[in-house]
C-alpha cells in the first residue's frame, strides 16, 4: 500500500500520533468484496435449497431480475457465486478507486 | 590496526578507556594527566581514609560493553545499591524524581491551591513557543511549580536564568521513548526487556576512583604509560597535522612528538592551546562556550546515621548549596569509622567567581552553617572539613552553544590523526558510560572502522529501559507495520465513495426494473419507499434513489471511517499518555 501525508500529525512532547491517511488497495479490496459477495450468495442460496419447502427462495430468486439465469437451486448457487463475486468485486473495487480519487483531490486541495 | 604510539590527553573515564582499548589492541598508549590522580571529574578524593566521590556517580548503562569493563576491572568490588534520593525544599523532603502530586500535597493548602490554579492557567494558555527552559517547564507544570521546584535548583546548577537555558536541554533529557517505541513495546517479547537501575545501581566499593585506579594499573600492566602531573600546555601543529605536545612535566618543560592524538581536555582549552592558533572564528567560538564548575565541601560528622538518602537535592532558595552527598549511603566502605559520616556539600559555581574564590575555611564554615540552618546536622557535630574544586564539570547549553560548537567541530574535523572525546572534549552532557563509548569509537576509528564519536548520546534509546540483543531490524519492520495499521481512513473520501456507489446501485437497480416493465421484483424493491419517502420503481424514482443512495452512502462511509479511526486511535491515545508520563519521569530524574 502506498501512503500519502495529508495533514501534519499532532505534535507535542516529542511524540506524534501517526496521522497519515490510509490509501486503499483497490484490487485487494475488490477481491475481498468479490469473495464476500460470491461466497455470501452461494451460502445463502444453498441454505435455502437444503432447507427446502413449498416455495423455495421466494424473495431471493428475484435477484434473477439483475443476474440473468440465477435461481435458488444447486446450479443457481454456483451461478450466484460467480455473479456475487463479480458484483462484490466491482462494488468494492469502484468504491476503493473512488476513495483514493477523493483522497487525492483533498490532498491537492489541502496543499 | 596500525602500530605506533597513541597519545591521550586526560586520565578521566574517556582517556583511560581509550588507553585500555589501545592496550588491548596491542598499541602503546601514553596518557598525559594534568592532575596528580586519575578519574577526571569522576575521581574520588581521599582524606584520612574517608572517600569523597566528586559529584556522586551512579553506575548504570545500556551499553553491555561498558558494563563488561566495569565488571572486568572491579570484580567483586562492584556493589549493587538500592537508591534513595529526595528533594529538600522549605524544611520538607519531597520525592525524587519530583512527583507533581507529592509536591502538591506536601505544600500548605494555600500554596497547593495556587500551584493548581497556575497549572490550570498554563494548560489553558501555554506559551506558544518553547524556546527556553522556563517556558518548557511552565507549560508542563505551571508557573508556580516551576518557580518553586525547578527555577532555584536549575539556576543554582547552571548559574544562568532559566530563560537563557535552551529548551533543548530539557528535550534532550526526555527525548527517548517515542510513541513508536511505546507502541513497539506492546509487541515485544517482554522477557527481553530489562528494567535496569532506576531504583538500584552499581557502585564501586570505595567510589569511582577505585575503578579508574584499576584501569590505570591495567594500562600500565599492558605496556602503556599514565603520566600524572603532566599538563599539556601547547599543542603544536603544522597545517592540519599535529606535530608535538609541550608538557609541563615535573622535571621541566618537555616536548613530545605525536602522530596520533586523542584528547579529552575541555574542547575550549584544546582550541586555546593549539600552536599556531586556529582561525579567529574558531577561537571566538571557543571563547563563547562555557563550562560550569562546582566545589564540594566535604565534612566528617560525628554521627553514625544522618538520613537514608545517597544524595539530597537542595531546591530551597534559602541556602546556596545544590546537593548533599552522603557517601556512607553510597557504600559503607566510603568511611573508615562506622560511627561517623562523610558528607559532601556541593556548590555549583564558575571558575573564579565569589564561591570558587572563597577560602577553604570560609567554605567549610558556610557549609556547617547551612546544614545547621536546614536542621540536618548541628554545627558542633562537624569534626573537620575539606574543600575540593572541580572545574569545567558541566557544559552549559546556553542560547548560542550549538552554533559555536559546530564551528569548532567543523574545524577540528580537518585535523589529521586527531580526535576529541569525553564529556568536556565533546562539550556534551554525557554520563560516564557515554564518555567511555566515545573512547571505544575513537579507538575503532584508529583501526579504520566507521564511527562517529559525536553520535554517542544522541540516539533515541534510553538507559533506563533497554533491550538486550540486536532488535534493530525487527523494530524497523514492526515500525513500518505500525505505520500502516495506524493510518487514518479519510472520512469524507470514504463517505463520498460509498455514497456514489450506493446511489448508482439504487439508480441502476431501479432502472433495470423499469426497463423490464416491473415484474415480481418491483413490489419488493418498491418497499424501500417505507424508508425513502418519495422513492418508487419508476424513472423519477430512480433519480430519487440516486439522491438517497448518495446521502445514506455518504453518512454510512463517514461514520464507518469515524468509528474505525476511533477504535484504532483510542488505545493509541492511552499509549501516548503513558509515554508522556514516562518522559516526564525521565526528565524529572535528571533535575
Amino acid at each position: 500500500m502506498q501512503e500519502r501525508r495529508v495533514e501534519k500529525g499532532e505534535e507535542g512532547d516529542g511524540h506524534r500520533i501517526p496521522s497519515r491517511l490510509f490509501r486503499m488497495n483497490a484490487l485487494v479490496n475488490g477481491i475481498v468484496g468479490g469473495v464476500l459477495g460470491g461466497v455470501g450468495l452461494l451460502v445463502v442460496t444453498l441454505w435455502l435449497v437444503i432447507k427446502g419447502g413449498p416455495n423455495v427462495g421466494a424473495h431471493l430468486r428475484l435477484l434473477a431480475n439483475f443476474f440473468p439465469g440465477y435461481s435458488v437451486t444447486w446450479t443457481g448457487s454456483l451461478l450466484g457465486l460467480l455473479y456475487g463475486f463479480a458484483a462484490g468485486f466491482l462494488l468494492a473495487y469502484a468504491a476503493s478507486r473512488l476513495y483514493n480519487f477523493f483522497l487525492g483531490l483533498r490532498k491537492r486541495g489541502g496543499e | 590496526m596500525r602500530g605506533g604510539r597513541v597519545h591521550v590527553i586526560g586520565a578521566g573515564p574517556a582517556g583511560l578507556t581509550a588507553a585500555l582499548r589501545l592496550a588491548r589492541a596491542g598499541r602503546e598508549a601514553v596518557v598525559l594527566e594534568a592532575r596528580d590522580r586519575v578519574g577526571g571529574i569522576a575521581c574520588t578524593e581521599n582524606h584520612g581514609g574517608y572517600h569523597f566521590d566528586m559529584g556522586g556517580h551512579r553506575f548504570f548503562t545500556k551499553y553491555d560493553e561498558v558494563e563488561e569493563v566495569w565488571r572486568d576491572l572491579l570484580g567483586e568490588d562492584l556493589l549493587v545499591r538500592s537508591r534513595l534520593s529526595r528533594i529538600y525544599y522549605g524544611g520538607r523532603f519531597f520525592d525524587y524524581p519530583l512527583k507533581p502530586l507529592n509536591a502538591f500535597l506536601g505544600m500548605n493548602p494555600w500554596n497547593s491551591l495556587l500551584i493548581l490554579l497556575s497549572y490550570m492557567h498554563r494548560r489553558l494558555r501555554p506559551h506558544p513557543r518553547e524556546e527556553n527552559f522556563a517556558q518548557w517547564v511552565s507549560n508542563r507544570f505551571g508557573d508556580r511549580l516551576f518557580r518553586t521546584f525547578f527555577k532555584t535548583y536549575t539556576e543554582k546548577v547552571w548559574g544562568i536564568p532559566c530563560t537563557e537555558l535552551r529548551a533543548e536541554w530539557a528535550a534532550q533529557r526526555i527525548r527517548d521513548l517515542s510513541l513508536k517505541t511505546a507502541l513497539l513495546s506492546m509487541f515485544r517479547d517482554t522477557g527481553r526487556r530489562v528494567r535496569t537501575l532506576v531504583d538500584r545501581f552499581h557502585y564501586p566499593r570505595r567510589g569511582p576512583g577505585m575503578l579508574w585506579e584499576a584501569a590505570r594499573r591495567r594500562v600500565e600492566g599492558q605496556g602503556g604509560q599514565v603520566l600524572l602531573n603532566h599538563p599539556v600546555k601547547r599543542i603544536k601543529r603544522n597545517g592540519n597535522r599535529l606535530t608535538s605536545l609541550v608538557v609541563d612535566a615535573p622535571g621541566g618543560e618537555e616536548e613530545i612528538g605525536v602522530e596520533e592524538l586523542i584528547s579529552t581536555m575541555p574542547v575550549t582549552e584544546l582550541v586555546r592551546r593549539l600552536d599556531p592558533p586556529p582561525p579567529a572564528p574558531v577561537l571566538a567560538a571557543a571563547e563563547g562556550l562555557r563550562f560550569r564548575s562546582f566545589l564540594t565541601v566535604c565534612l566528617i560528622v560525628d554521627r553514625d546515621r544522618l538520613f537514608p538518602d545517597q544524595w539530597i537535592y537542595v531546591h530551597d532558595p534559602e541556602v546556596r548549596m545544590g546537593r548533599i552527598q552522603n557517601y556512607k549511603n553510597w557504600s559503607p566502605h566510603m568511611v573508615p569509622d562506622p560511627g561517623r559520616t562523610g558528607l559532601g556539600l556541593e556548590y555549583f559555581c564558575d571558575r573564579g567567581d565569589e564561591l570558587w574564590s572563597m577560602s577553604d575555611a570560609d567554605l567549610v564554615a558556610l557549609g556547617r552553617d547551612e546544614l545547621d540552618r536546614m536542621g540536618l546536622v548541628r554545627s558542633a557535630e562537624v569534626l573537620e572539613g575539606r574543600v575540593f574544586r572541580v572545574p569545567a564539570a558541566y557544559p552549559v547549553y546556553d542560547g548560542g552553544y550549538a552554533r559555536r560548537l559546530a564551528v569548532i567541530r567543523n574545524w577540528l574535523a580537518g585535523l589529521a590523526g586527531f580526535q576529541t572525546i569525553g564529556r568536556s572534549g565533546l562539550f556534551r552532557y554525557n554520563n560516564m558510560d557515554h564518555s567511555m563509548v566515545t573512547a571505544f569509537y575513537a579507538v575503532d576509528r584508529l583501526a579504520g572502522r566507521e564511527r562517529d564519536v559525536w553520535s554517542v548520546n544522541e540516539e533515541r534509546e534510553y538507559h533506563e529501559e533497554r533491550t538486550r540483543g540486536d532488535g534493530g531490524e525487527e523494530e524497523s519492520r514492526l515500525g513500518e507495520a505500525l505505520e500502516l495499521v495506524f493510518k487514518r481512513v479519510d472520512r469524507v473520501s470514504l463517505g463520498l465513495s460509498l455514497g456514489i456507489i450506493l446511489g448508482l446501485l439504487l439508480l441502476l437497480a431501479t432502472l433495470v426494473l423499469v426497463v423490464q416493465g416491473g415484474g415480481p421484483a418491483a413490489p419488493v424493491v418498491g418497499l424501500l419507499a417505507q424508508f425513502l419517502p418519495g422513492y418508487s420503481v419508476s424513472w423519477s424514482g430512480a433519480v430519487i434513489g440516486l439522491a438517497y443512495g448518495l446521502l445514506f452512502g455518504y453518512l454510512l462511509g463517514w461514520f464507518a471511517a469515524f468509528l474505525r479511526n476511533a477504535a484504532v486511535f483510542l488505545p493509541l491515545v492511552l499509549v501516548k499518555s503513558q509515554a508522556r508520563r514516562a518522559h516526564m519521569r525521565r526528565f524529572l530524574e535528571y533535575m
